[in-house]
């Protein structure tokens, strides 16, 4: 759902066209806020206000133009554009951080990353908690293919903003390209903990958990089981997950006394899921019986 | 101990006077002479002064130039001035007065109005005849001769010192001396006079001497052919002389040539018929005027009619009549031998005054040429009643001294006017040395679309600027630019502007404007061209803000039998509304008729027909309205049930209380009695007062320090009766002094104090719940205010209505006069240090502030007294922790010494001080005080400080200033903030 700025609660409302400054400002601040990129867009509005120097606008706004025109060209590869752009914002805040962050990420989009890696750690070394910087040279290391290194500064960075579920998230990424499941599983658990309500955490860590294999196979049905509960209606990952690590803990042998309770509702929980998607294949997926699934987990636990 | 109280008195009450930069402001004070009865011009020092002394018993000295005054000396109360005399060589003004007592007071005061000697002449015999003569003799005025029927006495004018006394003791024929004439060799004093009664009157003479008053000779007496007149005394010429009387018929002229060496003394008594100058001469009316000149004699035959006549012949030189009604005023001027007379009459028409001058000498008259018409500047003043010559030396073109004349020129009103050169040079009103009534008038409030209301929060810039662009209204002016003398005002939104309307005993009524003094209007009412008395005046509401108050005259002809009629002007402009409406009698009572709600739409909506009527009670009860329209008819049929007046006969000691039936007569009504309240028959110094019906009470209770609540007796009808009585069965005990507090509807005794060894006059003064009672303690005769204050059994108060709408309407609304209630009453009486003449309290808009005691003082001062002094709750004794909480001071018997800062009249004095009124204005903190007597003092008080509106002094540019400065800030700040701002984002 887009996010409603200054008005604005849909790109139908936005339009393709210029219409003023101040509705140009707005649809821009729309684009942004709805991480729509759309750089198109972005100069259709914004290259007028660059043209026109920001008349009829606060010097804020207007050097803010001047940032997403710069950002809309480096993804247009408009290199003039962007100089034009860089200048305005380099004369104005000469020595300024961020000025230096976009003139970094040009050399990133001109694939110059050593030399943007470069700017980047001098930045951080002046400004060693410039969030925005931390995350480009991670960036710029993902780009170079040195995910070790990306991880590692990921790592840096969470230790200062251990809240960012982005950084959590694209960490738990890398490890899981890098095959590290205990680490990726750390960073879902964070994740888990800074939104507890989100089903495809859960549904992922589960799916962690179920590469892992032997005990925390268990611990997979019960988190697969947990994104079902919270997202019941089209969750055809879980219940497959559900399913898979049913189907798991079924072929792993002859149960104990202890595990006949347990092998039971494996069985009906198996029975539940695999009817499930197929209802769900079939068209007829309806309300699931959260009952029963509410009972298995508690039988889980 | 005083001076302790005096300085916590100073510290509690605050000063609530004026700051030293506001005088003449916030204040102003108008100082009267009175209405001139003897002249004198005189040139000291390069000022051309006019020494005068007046009917309200002043000695003053004006400025011949500019009529101001250079000095004034009042005389003690009561005092009748009956001579005058300048000896300029000796630097010396000797006035002469009658005193109450029927002394005849000599005072000789230094050309700086100072006071050198004052003696008193005490009549020969306790029933001696009045009036008296009194002359100065000598060229420096070096003797005062006092002649009192048969009795010469002679008072050294140097010092004081009563030199001689002489009475002529000649069993019947006794002698009434007129004139005195001193010799040339200063050792002689000859008297003149007549003697006997009757077919045996004759003219007197006698020679004393003058050092020791030792007679010379026998008493001279010359048979006069007819009975002489008795009421006045003998006159006596200059130089050649003659004693001139009147027979007892008024219709002959009496004289006898006299001279130095007393060869003409004694010679033949000679007559003139006076009835051959004139058809219209001789009478009652005729009488010879005091003035000296050489062989020579003035008679008024009537009031219009004046001769002058050459004793030698006997017949007429010159004679004055005025060619309009109105009497002719005469003035002379003695130079040497020679003698001025000048006559000022009524010309035609009647509205322009005409002068004629003759030199009168030894040998006869001569009619000098000089300007036939009189300029007065503005107003109306009515016919000349008197008037005083001097003379002064001026240069003409070429340089060559010449002797002008200056004159003094009173009219009718009281006014004085100096003349000179044929110019009005200035004008006084004097009238209002004798006010009878002063009112309060507000001007009426501007509709917003006719102009722009003047008022102070538009600033002085608008002010200015409107003022300079012209803007009509800017400046007060009406929007039709209908002014007298820039006198005609909207109000202002303080409601300081306003007008004072005083009439006075001259029957004038002028209108002065009570922020600067000057006088809007002024106009001496008459009929048919006949000068009148003015009986009452009433101020008459508009019904509407937006138009002008009306004043109501109800005044009667001079003449016999008198004529009534009632005058309605405008109040703002002094304009007559309408033509004079007679009436067949007296007026006892009258009373605004309330107007219909949709007269007062008519009037909302524009009309400009007088939509006010008014009620005139008539001598038989009957009622007059005016206009004598169906519509006013039935206006007052409406409101008569609610219409209630009383009448105090004080010589019956009756109050009798009075509504309204209808009568037989077509709309006709009448006033019937409805209450009678019988005085004990030993009652006199009967003072009756009521509430201001416009009076506003803001709150029904009083709150007490512990939290308690006195619920006032409020009831708009309270009428006050004080008297003194003296219990004839106990009169040892001395008088008492009663105040009886009536219910004006119902006639009922609300409450009966009595203030035991006390003696009026009782002054009263009341408001909302309380009655202030002045009288004197016997025997000591120390003044002593007493306090009495009503209040209503504890009801429980309508706490919803006070939560709700603010106050507990109920409390306030008006009761009904026949609810029974039955207040009761606390009071007490405290000793005063001065005599009090009236009194008032001070009204506000809204009634909030707390009051305060107006008093009039004997010595000319107003004191402002503030309700907590005055408080019947005063502890005796230690105050309790509640007595502090509600600041009650303890109680002393004695209020005083006041500090000085509570006699608002500062360094102001009030001569003859006879009331006192008080105004609000739209501010509620701020009260309009008027003292009024021969001079006038107005002010505006605020008991409670100026707690609404900014300080005089308050500093507007500073305030300015910061304003600009807070915005300039708020413009940088709020620049550099966005650019921080900016930079922190782009950091």
């Amino acid at each position: 759902m887009a996010t409603a700025i200054s008005g604005l609660t849909s790109l139908e409302q936005v339009g393709t066209t210029y219409v003023n400054a101040r509705h140009a400002i707005r649809s821009i601040a729309f684009l942004k806020a709805n991480r729509l990129r759309r750089p198109d867009l972005v100069l259709t509005f914004g290259l007028p206000l660059v043209d026109a120097k920001g008349a009829g606008l606060s010097q804020a706004e207007s050097y803010s133009a001047h940032e997403e025109v710069y950002l809309a060209a480096l993804d247009l590869d408009d290199a003039p554009l962007a100089k034009r752009c860089i200048e305005v914002l380099a004369g104005r805040f000469p020595g300024s951080f961020r000025v230096r962050t976009l003139q970094a990420m040009a050399q990133e989009a001109g694939g110059r990353f050593n030399e943007a890696l470069s700017a980047y750690n001098a930045i951080l070394e002046d400004d060693p908690a410039n969030t925005l910087v931390m995350k480009r040279r991670v960036a710029v290391l993902e780009s170079m293919g040195n995910t070790t290194a990306a991880a590692q500064a990921l790592v840096e960075y969470l230790a200062l903003y251990s809240s960012d579920g982005d950084a959590w998230l694209q960490l738990g990424k890398i490890y899981l390209v890098d095959s590290q499941y205990r680490k990726a599983a750390f960073c879902y658990e964070e994740l888990l903990l800074l939104a507890p309500t989100n089903h495809v955490f859960h549904t992922k860590y589960a799916d962690i958990l179920y590469t892992l294999g032997g005990p925390d196979v268990k611990t997979a049905r019960k988190y697969y089981a947990h994104s079902l509960n919270i997202c019941p209606q089209n969750n055809a990952r879980a219940l497959y997950g559900l399913m898979m690590c049913c189907q798991a803990m079924a072929s792993a042998g002859p149960a104990r006394s202890k595990d006949k309770d347990d092998a039971r509702k494996t069985a009906a929980l198996l029975e539940f899921a695999s009817t499930q998607l197929e209802q769900m294949y079939a068209g007829k997926a309806s309300v699931s019986d959260s009952t029963v699934l509410s009972r298995m987990l508690e039988g889980l636990a | 101990m005083l001076r302790a109280i005096a300085l916590l008195l100073g510290a509690l009450l605050g000063a609530s006077a004026l700051y030293e930069d506001q005088a003449g402001e916030l204040d102003w004070y108008r100082q009267n002479v009175g209405a001139v009865l003897h002249a004198d011009f005189h040139t000291a020092q390069g000022r051309r002064l006019v020494f005068v002394s007046t009917d309200v018993g002043m000695v003053a000295a004006l400025d011949a130039t500019t009529g101001e005054t250079a000095w004034r000396q009042p005389l003690p109360a009561g005092e009748r001035i009956v001579a005058q005399a300048i000896a300029p060589g000796a630097g010396a003004l000797l006035v002469g007065s009658l005193a109450p007592d029927g002394a005849l007071m000599a005072r000789r005061w230094t050309l700086d109005g100072d006071l050198v000697w004052d003696v008193a002449v005490l009549p020969p015999a306790p029933d001696a005849p009045s009036p008296a003569a009194l002359a100065f003799v000598g060229d420096g005025a070096e003797s005062v001769v006092a002649l009192w029927g048969a009795s010469v006495t002679l008072v050294r004018g140097h010092t004081g010192e009563r030199a001689w006394a002489w009475t002529h003791e000649a069993g019947e024929v006794s002698a009434s001396w007129g004139g005195v004439h001193l010799t040339a060799d200063r050792s002689t004093l000859v008297v003149y006079g007549r003697a006997g009664a009757g077919r045996s009157s004759a003219l007197a003479r006698a020679e004393l001497a003058f050092a020791s008053g030792a007679p010379a000779s026998e008493v001279q007496l010359a048979r006069a052919p007819s009975a002489l007149d008795e009421a006045d005394a003998a006159v006596l010429t200059l130089e050649p002389r003659f004693v001139v009387t009147l027979d007892a018929a008024r219709t002959h002229l009496v004289f006898q040539a006299d001279g130095d060496d007393g060869a003409h003394g004694g010679g033949a008594v000679r007559t003139s018929t006076m009835g051959a100058w004139s058809h219209a001469s001789a009478g009652a009316h005729a009488r010879i005027l005091r003035v000296p000149l050489p062989g020579a004699v003035l008679v008024r035959l009537g009031e219009g009619h004046v001769v002058l006549v050459d004793l030698t012949t006997g017949e007429p030189h010159v004679r004055w009549e005025a060619r309009a009604a109105g009497p002719v005023a005469i003035g002379s001027l003695r130079a040497g031998a020679q003698a001025i007379v000048a006559a000022v009459y009524a010309g035609a028409p009647a509205a322009s005054l005409e002068q004629s001058t003759v030199l009168v000498t030894a040998g006869g008259a001569e009619v000098l040429p000089s300007p036939s018409a009189v300029p007065l500047t503005r107003g109306s003043y009515g016919a000349p009643s008197a008037l005083y010559l001097g003379s002064y030396s001026k240069k003409d073109g070429g340089g060559v001294v010449q002797i002008a004349q200056r004159a003094l020129l009173v009219t009718a009103d009281g006014a004085v006017h100096g003349l000179a050169d044929a110019r009005a040079l200035w004008a006084r009103e004097e009238a209002l040395a004798r006010p009878e009534q002063l009112e309060f008038l507000a001007p009426p409030r501007a509709r917003e679309t006719e102009a722009l209301a003047d008022g102070p929060q538009y600033g002085q810039l608008l002010r200015a600027a409107t003022r300079a662009l012209g803007v009509a209204g800017g400046a007060g002016a009406r929007p039709d630019g209908a002014s007298g003398g820039g006198g005609a005002l909207f109000a202002d939104s303080f409601g300081f502007r306003k007008l004072v309307v005083v009439r006075t005993a001259s029957s004038k009524v002028l209108a002065l404007r009570a922020d600067d003094g000057g006088v809007a209007w002024s106009a001496l009412p008459s009929l048919d061209g006949q000068p009148v008395e003015t009986l009452t005046m009433v101020v008459v509401p508009a019904p509407i803000t937006h138009l002008d108050t009306d004043l109501l005259l109800v005044v009667r002809t001079l003449s016999q039998p008198h004529t009534y009629a009632a005058l309605t002007y405008d109040g703002l402009t002094g304009e007559l509304r309408a033509p004079a409406h007679s009436l067949p009698s007296r007026v006892l009572w009258s009373a605004p008729v309330p107007a219909s709600d949709a007269a007062l739409a008519a009037l909302e909506a524009g009309a400009r027909a007088p939509a006010v009527g008014h009620a005139l009670v008539l001598d038989d009860f009957t009622v007059a309205l005016l206009p004598d329209t169906d519509a006013t008819a039935r206006a007052f049929e409406a409101a008569r049930t609610s219409i209630f007046f009383y009448l105090l006969d004080g010589a019956a000691g009756v109050i009798r209380g009075y509504g309204f039936a209808r009568s037989q007569k077509q709309h006709g009504f009448r006033a019937v009695v409805r209450w009678t309240y019988i005085l004990p028959a030993n009652a006199h110094d009967l003072s009756i007062a009521q509430l201001d019906s416009a009076e506003a009470v803001h709150a029904p209770v009083q709150v007490l320090g512990d939290r308690g609540v006195l619920h006032k007796h409020l009831n708009k009808n309270l009428v006050a009766l004080g008297y003194t009585q003296l219990d004839r069965a106990a009169p040892a005990a001395g008088p008492s002094v009663h105040v009886t507090v009536l219910d004006g509807v119902t006639g009922a005794a609300v409450h009966d104090f009595v203030q035991p060894r006390a003696a009026g006059p009782v002054k009263l003064a009341l408001t909302e719940n309380v009655v202030v009672a002045h009288s004197s303690a016997v025997p000591s005769g120390k003044p002593m205010l007493s306090l009495i204050e009503l209040y209503d059994n504890a009801t429980e108060p309508d706490y919803l209505a006070i939560m709700f709408s603010g106050s507990d309407a109920a409390a306030l609304r008006a009761r009904s006069s026949f609810e029974p209630r039955a207040p009761f009453a606390l009071s007490t009486s405290f000793f005063v240090s001065a005599e009090v003449e009236a009194m008032a309290f001070t009204q506000t808009a809204k009634g909030i502030t707390p009051r305060q005691l107006m008093l009039a003082l004997h010595s000319g001062q107003m004191l402002a007294l503030d309700k907590k002094l005055l408080d019947t709750r005063r502890p005796i004794g230690a105050p309790s922790t509640a007595d502090r909480e509600e600041g009650l001071m303890p109680y002393s018997p004695v209020l005083g010494p006041m500090p000085l800062q509570l006699y608002v009249t500062h360094g102001h004095r009030v001569e003859r001080a006879r009331g006192v009124r008080c105004a609000a204005t739209t501010l509620e903190s701020t009260s309009i005080v008027a003292l009024y007597g021969a001079d006038l003092f107005i002010s505006r008080q605020s008991p409670a400080k100026n707690f609404d509106m900014l300080a005089p002094d308050f500093n507007k540019g500073a305030l300015a200033l910061a304003v600009a400065a807070l915005g300039v800030g708020t413009v940088v700040t709020t620049h550099l903030r966005r650019r921080q701002e900016l930079n922190r984002l782009w950091r």
